[in-house]
This record gives structure tokens, sequence and C-alpha cells, in this order.
């Protein structure tokens, strides 16, 4: 099996780079309308039959290195250091992508599979599709190249092979790691779809913006994967790390948060090139820099540049990511300067009292967000180049500077969506925001006076301009929906629910996109919490009790216990609210046989107004007792649910308009779009 | 015989009893705990706040914590704690760069290109304005839209 991975991952590395060549070849015959023995027509048709096959034989490579799991095939090293025999079945297939060898394969795997699928549907545009799957099978040669010279996954030990493997490294030997990083990667990867429409488009000086509206859903799809990745990477941590937290700063955090927040950004600038033909040299800029945020997020963690706990071990695959990122760039400028022309805006900005204007604050500040993060990702590294020493830029740098920066967002995502296009009157900004504008005044106005006192400190404050904030974003958004609804009553006679469906059903965009503000907001308001978490330390004998906020434990027992895989410690805790029992909870800390390593587990209590979070710190090795961590922590579970709402936000935002559905089978019989299109490209004079 | 670790947990739990029953200033004291341990790194390499650092086997943080309430229920300053922890351990062991010389671009930069993008907004936006008023666009702006729309409307699904 080894040797037929080995194998699969070379004939992908072949047929990506026929597709690349083959691709470029017909393409650049097209634009010079040049004739040759074979057409270019047929030749990019080879080479896209030769990019279906990549997928093909990155799909084979993977089910070998799965296979070598499954059987425990410890010749191979990458099995040998990522599992063993008494490894359970998904984290076997979770070892999939636990190493740097691994994971690059499953890179590679996402990235011909989105390449397998845009050139099936290669129907939508032939040609903008034959330049996206060109550049996208540039991408594949990167890595194919790394996965068949610098980290081969099908390497194999030298000498004896050993019995049992060095197992899987137990902070991983978690459910949601099974789909986290997939969710992450189908993100990341995701990002090279839109990059390669956007780039192709450019460099076939491609007419209009149906080369946005192809991707739009690809780009959703990825960014709603990219969130999905990062809040399972969340709730992973906050499970299993047993800090009390769920987002540390760590580099690899912030790695997977730049992209997220230059997605975000390009998702809502879009709407101003679709609607108004305006920033699209922005735009471009903005998928560009997403698509490099993902590759140099790549880098930063495998190169050693920066330290983190998920960093990969410093290797020269660091320098590989380095040049890669270099000759994107470099390609991305020569194409921008050689074309840019093509990218005029067709409108200007008419007022800054407008939704155009509310876009660009939005990604201003979306930018700046990310900016913060990329600084202070580097600044250590910048720190030791100035000053000679290493610094550290940790929690207390991002809490001070990204939530000003988060606060002015919520406060955009309120905004945003009550101004209308071009220019707003003063009549409709009174009429749009006197309501939510009392809503952010009275929440502030009860919460103070029940309490809060934000002049205390910063984290009070942070949080009562959170809610404050949350309340009047929530009434705009839901005065948006009754004030369309009630329109559709009038004029149907139907209920104010029916009313509300019929207007989601006609503008799914515009109304699954302030679902996702919602889910947003709800977010904000689980993350405001925080201001207010409690802990409290203690050893616990049988039957000692401690408390916290309205809840005591009680310690039943502690106990011990061991498989083939770990030896586990854990106690047995009653959790009382008042005299009432309420459960019990068993926090843990497993050792693992293989790895000779400690997890902890946490125990969780949750509910919608807090988290009791217990955790089993360890045993004092004198008395023998189990040191018990308690956290209660505020609305957290508010943002585990503010992502389902954003989820399911994104998913309503894909689905078609109801008017969009009849006017498709309305426009069945007319002229194809293509014709209109060749003749704007005749008159604009565009390449082929 | 006491372990050491033992030996830290009695020193540090004596530490705490002696803040509480120093009376008002016990609650601050707690606090500039809670605040300063949050504000350091534990430096065993778990890449852990001080004060959230919790692993079983931790070889330093015990010792730091000690060292910080000490330093604490001496009356020493917030500022010369931590110039004291950066001696000991190096610059690293502050989990956000201190106002010192270079450091102080860590801390500007982010606000500055904020202040930066919104000027550069303001500006460009006004300049839009007016250009757009003097000059209206060149381009036949109608046939793109009328193309834009049936773009729209065919790539809906």
């Amino acid at each position: 099996m080894p040797e037929f991975g080995s194998f699969a991952l070379l004939l992908a590395l072949v047929l990506s780079g026929y597709t690349f060549v083959a691709g470029a070849f017909a393409l650049r015959q097209l634009a010079a309308r040049r004739s040759s023995r074979v057409s270019p027509e047929r030749l990019a048709e080879t080479a896209r039959r030769a990019g279906i096959g990549s997928f093909l034989a990155v799909s084979g490579a993977g089910f070998a290195l799965l296979y070598a799991s499954f059987t425990n095939d410890f010749s191979v090293s990458y099995i040998l250091h990522h599992a063993n025999r008494a490894l359970p079945l998904p984290y076997k297939f979770a070892a999939l992508w636990s190493g740097q060898e691994g994971s690059l394969l499953l890179w590679a795997w996402l990235l011909t599979g989105y390449g397998f699928v845009l050139r099936l549907r290669h129907k939508v545009d032939v040609t903008l599709t034959a330049y996206a799957s060109t550049i996208l099978a540039a991408i594949q040669i990167f890595f194919l190249l790394l996965l068949n010279f610098a980290a081969p996954p099908f390497a194999l030990v030298q000498g004896q092979v050993p019995a049992d493997g060095f197992g899987l490294n137990p902070l991983l030997q978690y459910p949601e790691m099974v789909i986290h990083p997939p969710m992450l990667y189908l993100g990341y990867v995701g990002f090279a779809v839109p990059f390669a429409f956007a780039l192709g488009a450019l460099m076939m000086r491609y007419p209009g913006e149906k080369w946005i509206h192809i991707t739009r859903r690809w780009t959703m799809v990825t960014w709603l994967f990219l969130t999905c990745g990062i809040f399972l990477g969340a709730h992973w941590a906050y499970s299993v790390l047993g800090w009390g937290g769920y987002w540390g700063w760590d580099p690899v955090e912030n790695a997977s948060l730049m992209p997220w927040l230059t997605g975000t950004a390009f998702l809502h600038s879009v709407m101003m090139q679709e609607k108004r033909g305006m920033m699209k040299s922005w735009n471009v800029w903005l998928i560009f820099s997403t698509f490099m945020l993902c590759i140099l997020g790549t880098d930063l963690t495998r190169s050693g540049l920066v330290s983190s706990v998920h960093a990969f071990a410093q290797s020269s695959i660091g320098t590989w990511f380095t040049a890669f990122l270099v000759i994107i760039l470099a390609v991305c400028l020569f194409t921008f300067f050689l074309q840019r022309d093509h990218l005029k805006t067709e409108h200007k900005l008419e007022s800054l009292v407008s939704r155009e204007s509310s876009f660009l604050f939005n990604n201003l500040v979306l930018l700046a967000a990310c900016f913060t993060i990329l600084w202070g990702t580097l600044f250590p590294v910048i720190s030791e180049y100035v000053q000679g020493n290493k610094v550290t830029v940790g929690a207390p740098f991002y809490n001070r500077v990204e939530l000003p920066i988060g606060l002015f967002l919520l406060l955009l995502t309120g905004i945003g969506p009550l101004l209308a296009w071009r220019s707003a009157s003063l009549k409709s900004i009174r009429r749009n925001f006197i309501l939510p504008g009392i809503a952010t005044l009275a929440t502030a106005i009860v919460l103070i006076s029940v309490g809060l006192r934000p002049w205390r400190d910063q984290a009070t404050l942070y949080s009562l301009m959170a809610f404050s904030l949350g309340a009047g974003v929530t009434t705009a958004i839901f005065s948006e929906f009754l004030r369309g609804a009630n329109v559709i009553r009038k004029h149907t006679g139907k209920n104010l629910l029916a009313s509300m469906v019929q207007l989601t059903r006609r503008n799914t965009r515009r109304y699954g996109g302030y679902l996702v503000h919602f889910g947003v907001v709800v977010i904000f308001i689980g993350i405001a919490g925080g201001a207010f978490n409690q802990s409290h330390e203690q050893e616990m004998n049988d039957g000692q009790s401690m408390t916290i906020g309205p809840y005591r434990l009680v310690c039943q027992s502690f106990t011990q216990d061991s498989n083939a895989n770990y030896d586990t410690e854990f106690a047995l805790l009653d959790v009382y609210r008042g005299s009432r029992k309420i459960g019990q909870l068993a926090p843990e800390k497993r050792f693992y046989t293989a790895s000779q390593q400690p997890l902890t587990l946490v125990a969780n209590h949750s509910t919608l107004a807090w988290d009791l979070y217990v955790i089993y710190a360890g045993k004092n090795p004198d008395t023998g007792l189990p040191i018990i961590k308690v956290f209660l922590n505020p609305l957290i579970a508010w943002i585990w649910i503010g992502v389902v709402v954003v989820a399911l936000g994104t998913l309503l935002a894909l689905t078609p308009n109801l008017s969009a559905a009849l006017a498709q089978s309305r426009n069945r019989d007319s002229a194809p779009l293509l014709a209109d299109e060749k003749q704007a490209v005749a008159a604009g004079g565009g390449g082929a | 015989m006491i372990s050491r670790r033992n030996l830290m947990r009695t020193a540090q739990g004596l530490l705490f009893s002696l803040l509480a029953i120093a009376g008002l200033g016990a609650s601050d004291a707690a606090a500039r705990y809670d605040k300063d341990s949050h504000a350091m790194m534990c430096v065993c390499g778990c890449n852990e706040l001080l004060g959230e650092c919790n692993h079983v086997g931790c070889t330093d943080s015990d010792a730091m914590r000690t060292h910080l309430m000490a330093s604490i229920a001496k009356g020493e300053s917030d500022n010369a704690i931590f110039h004291e922890f950066q001696d000991q351990y190096g610059p690293v062991v502050l989990a956000a760069p201190m106002f010192t010389r270079f450091n102080h671009v860590a801390w500007v930069m982010p606000p500055l290109v904020l202040f930066l993008g919104i000027a550069g907004t303001l500006v460009l936006g006004r300049k839009w304005k007016f250009r757009g008023a003097a000059h209206p666009s060149a381009i036949p702006a109608p046939d793109h839209d009328a193309l834009r729309d049936r773009i729209r409307r065919e790539t809906q699904l």
C-alpha cells in the first residue's frame, strides 16, 4: 500500500502538471486567436480531464494512508508516529491530519476535490473555468511537490519496524478533532477557488461581474466552513485544554481568524461591485489577500517563525511556503498592474451616509482587525530583529486592542443595513434609527440600574457596550423584518408570520444576511459574559464541598481506572443548586500509554445563564486528594448558539430566491447570456 | 517528608492568609494578584497565562506565583514587579509588551492604521463625491447595469 500511495501522489503531480501546462498553452492560443495542429479547445478539454484525474489520484493516496492507519502498518513512518494499535477507529481516521505530512495530503485532497467540482461544472462558463482550473492546477503542483519531495507521507521506517506505534497526540483524541481540522481546511483550501476565478477573470479581462456571481456560493460555503472550523476549534479548546477559556490568541488561532476577517470583508464589498460596479480593484485584492493569508498562516505555524502550542515542529517546509507566497504575490501584482485599467469603477461614492460608505467602513474595520492580529503575531519577530530580544504578544494585548475594534464592528452591523444605497435621506435615517437607538440606550440604563458598573473596570465597560449595542442591532434587524413583512401583509392579507416567511423567500440573500448579523450579535453577547467569570480551586476529600455562585459541589468519590489506550483518574461530584441536586459531574485526567502524555477532560454543566466548568487539576502527592478547579462562566452557551444561527443564516442566504426561481423558469426560453457576453467582449476588446 | 510542591502550596496559603488579615488592603491585593498573574506568562513553555497555568507537573508556575504574591505583599508597584520578573525570566514573561522604547510601536500601530484608514476613507469619499458631481462617469453605466441585472438573474440559482 505505501508504494501505491507514493505512486498515486506522483501520478497526481504529473496530471496536475499537465493540467497547468496544457491549460495555459490552450488559453494562450485562444487569447492570441492563433491556430495550431491541435485545436486549443480540445487541448483545454484534455487539461480539464487531467485535472479531474488528479483528484482521483490524490484520493487514491489518501485511501492508501487511511488503509495503512486502519491496518496498523507501522512500516510507514507517519503511521508509526501518529497511531497505535489501541487507538479507537475514529481517531485512526483523524490520524490522517494529525501530523505535517498527513495534513498536507488533506490540503491536496481537498484542493483537488474543489478542482474536481469546478471542472465538472465547467459549462457555467467554459473559458473562465479553464482559467480558474489552470490556476488551481498551479496551486495543486505546489502541494504535490511538497508531498512528493519535502514531506512524503509514505516514507518508510528505516531498520526494524516497531510492534506498536507511538500513538496520537492525546489532545487530538477528542470527538471534535475528527471534524474540526477538515472543516478548517475546507475553509482555507476553499478560498483557492474564488482566488483562482478572480485572478483568471483579471487575466482574461472578463467583462462584468459574472465571475463574482459564479464564485458567490463558493465563497459563502468556504466562509461557512471556516467559521464552523474556527468555532469548533474554540469549543475543542474550551472542552479539552482546561484553562476555562475558548480563545487564547495563539498564533494558530490567529492564522485562522485573519483570512476569515478578509473573507468577511470580501463578502460585503462584492455587493458594491454587484450592485454599483464599484470597488473592483479592492475586491480583487481582498480575495487575493484572503488566499495569501491562508498560505501565510500555514507558513507561520510550520516554519517555526512564531512559537505556538499548536505549531508543527520547525522544518524546511516553511521555506517552501515562503517561496510560494512570494510567487503568488508576484503573480497577483504583475497581473493587477498589467490589467488594472480593466478594473475602473463605474460609479463613485455619492454620499458618506449611504450603504456603500457603511460597507467601506465595515471593510476598513475588518481589515484593521486583521492587521492588528497580523501585527501582534509578527511583532515578537520584529522585536527580536530590532531590539535583539523576543517579547510575548498574548491575550492582554489582543483584548485591549481588538475588543474596541470588535465593538465598532458590532455598531456597523446595526447601522449598515439601515442605510439606503447611493444616499440616505435625513428622514429615512430618523425613521430607521430611532428604535434601535432607544433600545441601545434603554438597555444601557437598565443594566447600570441593576448593578453593572462600567466605570469600575474596562471589562465591565466593554460588556455593557456589547449588551447595549447588541440590543440596538437586534432591534434594527427585527424592525427591518417587520417593516417588510407588514408591507406584504397589507398587500396579501396573510398573517405576520407567513408574511415574514414570504419576505425571506423573496430575498434569501438579504434576510439570510440579517440572520447572520443576528448570530454575530448572539456571539458577542456570549463573549461579553466573560467579564463576569468566577473561579475557585480546592482539594476535596469524600463528602467535602465547595461553593461557587449558586452551585454547591459535593465530592462523592475519586478513583482511577485504566484501559489499553490510557490510565485515568476522575472525581465524582454531586452538583446542588440550593438544596436540589441537579446532576453529577466527573472531571477526568487521562494519561495516554503510547504517547506518555496527559489530557484533561473537563466536566461541564452548561445552561443558558452560565457554564459550571470543572477541572480535575491533579492529585496532591502528599495528601492523595484530588485538586478540583471550578469556573463559573456566564453566557458561554450563547457563543455556540450564535454560531448555529450564523450557519443557518448562511445556509438561508445560499438558497435560491422565490422570485429568482420563477424568473429563471421564465427566462429558460430566452437567448443565452453567453451571446451578450461575447458582444461585450468584442466591444471592450477583451481577451479570450 | 514535605515535598516541594506541598511546601509551595503551604507558602502560597500562608501568604494568602496574611493578605486576607491585612484589613482594607486585602481585597486590593487579591485583585492585584489576579490582574498581575494574568499579565504574565508561565515560563515552562505551556504558552499559558501565569494565572491560568493549571497543568500537573509544571515546574515553574508555583514558584512564580509565590514570587508574585510576595512582591505584592511587600507593597511593590505593578511596574516594579513586572521589571523584576522581566529581569529574572526575560522579556517573554510579560504577556504583552510594556510601554517602553520600541514596544510603543506594538501598541501604536493598530489604532494608527485604523485612524489613517478612516481618515483616508473620508477624504476619498469627499473627493469621489465632488469629482462625481463635476464629471459624470465616462463609462456607459446604464448598459452595464442592465447586463449586471441580467447576470444576477441568470446566476441566481
